[in-house]
């Protein structure tokens, strides 16, 4: 059973099928992070890596991630860009208006603080975590493909590693038994 | 038509205009602010000079003053001129080009954008690249924000 070898889960054989029993923090974060439907964010030169890595020869859909064209349908941002202090709050309510749990990955070093336009410029954001919360970010200016890749995969990691659920419930005092 | 001979026609038939070869550049015109507009009338409806084409407008801070220059093109005879005016730094204001070269007026919003050149009679002078709640003007050399960082001095 494919889904018993991705994660810790015990199966018992019955005769008429099986029966999984598995944490449901780890069922969450593999579907979560198996299908991460991308905002396409693109503000400067990484969004032409950025289209480069969606189509055919990086292909970004083996990762099920597919690019969406609304904040609504979207569990990533990928900031691929230049920042301006006018896309600013722009950008901001893009991102609240994407649907919890939702991720951003900074994109290049624009994104992740500025890059090149650190110094010397009055227009520019110094870093996209200046104003929303970034999960990774990828350095390069711009990063290819690979890198791009890399850090998906990366944020995939990070997403099966999240324990939401049992987090929730401790915080509220109603702990499941550990 | 080179620009010693464009200025001398100019001179000729617009007696009244104050205007010479820049000292900076010997491609320019330079002009009184004042006889900016009668100029560029003059250059754009003479049969000899048919400047049909304002093909570039921006200013510059030279720090004591700004200047406004205006990049002019004939398709008709393929011939090209600068237009240079000064201008006072703490009041920049210049009559507007829009009435001539619809073209201007983009221009002209971009340079009171970013060098807060304030240009007269012009049909909708507002900002167009920064926010419309921007502070100041960004391409001047003495503007400070709290978002520009100078690059140190390299040891």
């Amino acid at each position: 059973m494919a889904i018993a070898d991705r994660i810790p889960a015990y199966v018992e054989k019955l005769p008429f099928g099986s029966v999984l029993l598995t944490r449901t923090d780890e069922l969450l974060g593999l579907a979560r992070s198996s299908s991460l439907w991308y905002l396409l964010y693109g503000l400067a030169c990484c969004a032409i890596e950025l289209m480069a890595t969606g189509a055919s020869r990086y292909d970004f859909d083996r990762l099920g991630m597919m690019f969406r064209a609304t904040p609504r349908q979207v569990d990533l941002m990928i900031v691929a860009g230049t920042v301006t202090l006018k896309m600013a709050p722009r950008l901001k309510r893009i991102y609240e208006q994407m649907a919890e749990p939702r991720y951003v990955i900074a994109m290049g070093g624009c994104a992740s603080n500025g890059g090149p336009f650190y110094y010397d410029s009055y227009s520019v954001l110094k870093g996209v975590d200046k104003i929303i919360p970034v999960d990774v970010y990828i350095p390069g200016c711009a990063p290819r493909p690979e890198a791009l890749l890399e850090g998906c995969l990366t944020l995939m990691e990070k997403i099966k590693k999240e324990r939401k659920l049992s987090q929730h419930h401790e915080g509220t005092g109603d702990s499941e038994p550990s | 038509m080179k620009v010693p001979e464009i200025l001398n026609r100019l001179k000729k038939e617009k007696p009244e205009i104050c205007a010479s070869i820049s000292p900076e550049c010997a491609l320019s015109i330079e002009l009184d602010g004042d006889s900016l507009l009668a100029a560029a009338a003059f250059l754009r409806d003479d049969e000899e000079l048919s400047f049909d084409f304002l093909n570039c407008l921006f200013a510059v801070d030279c720090v004591d003053h700004l200047e406004v220059l205006y990049i002019l093109h004939s398709y008709k005879l393929n011939h090209e001129v600068t237009l240079r005016v000064k201008l006072d730094r703490d009041s920049p204001e210049v009559e507007s080009l829009s009435s001539l070269y619809q073209g201007a007026d983009w221009h002209e919003r971009e340079a009171f954008d970013l060098f807060g050149v304030t240009f007269i009679h012009h049909p909708d002078l507002r900002r167009i690249l920064m926010p419309d709640d921007w502070k100041g003007y960004p391409m001047r050399r003495d503007y400070v924000h709290e978002n520009l960082i100078r690059r140190p001095e390299s040891s």
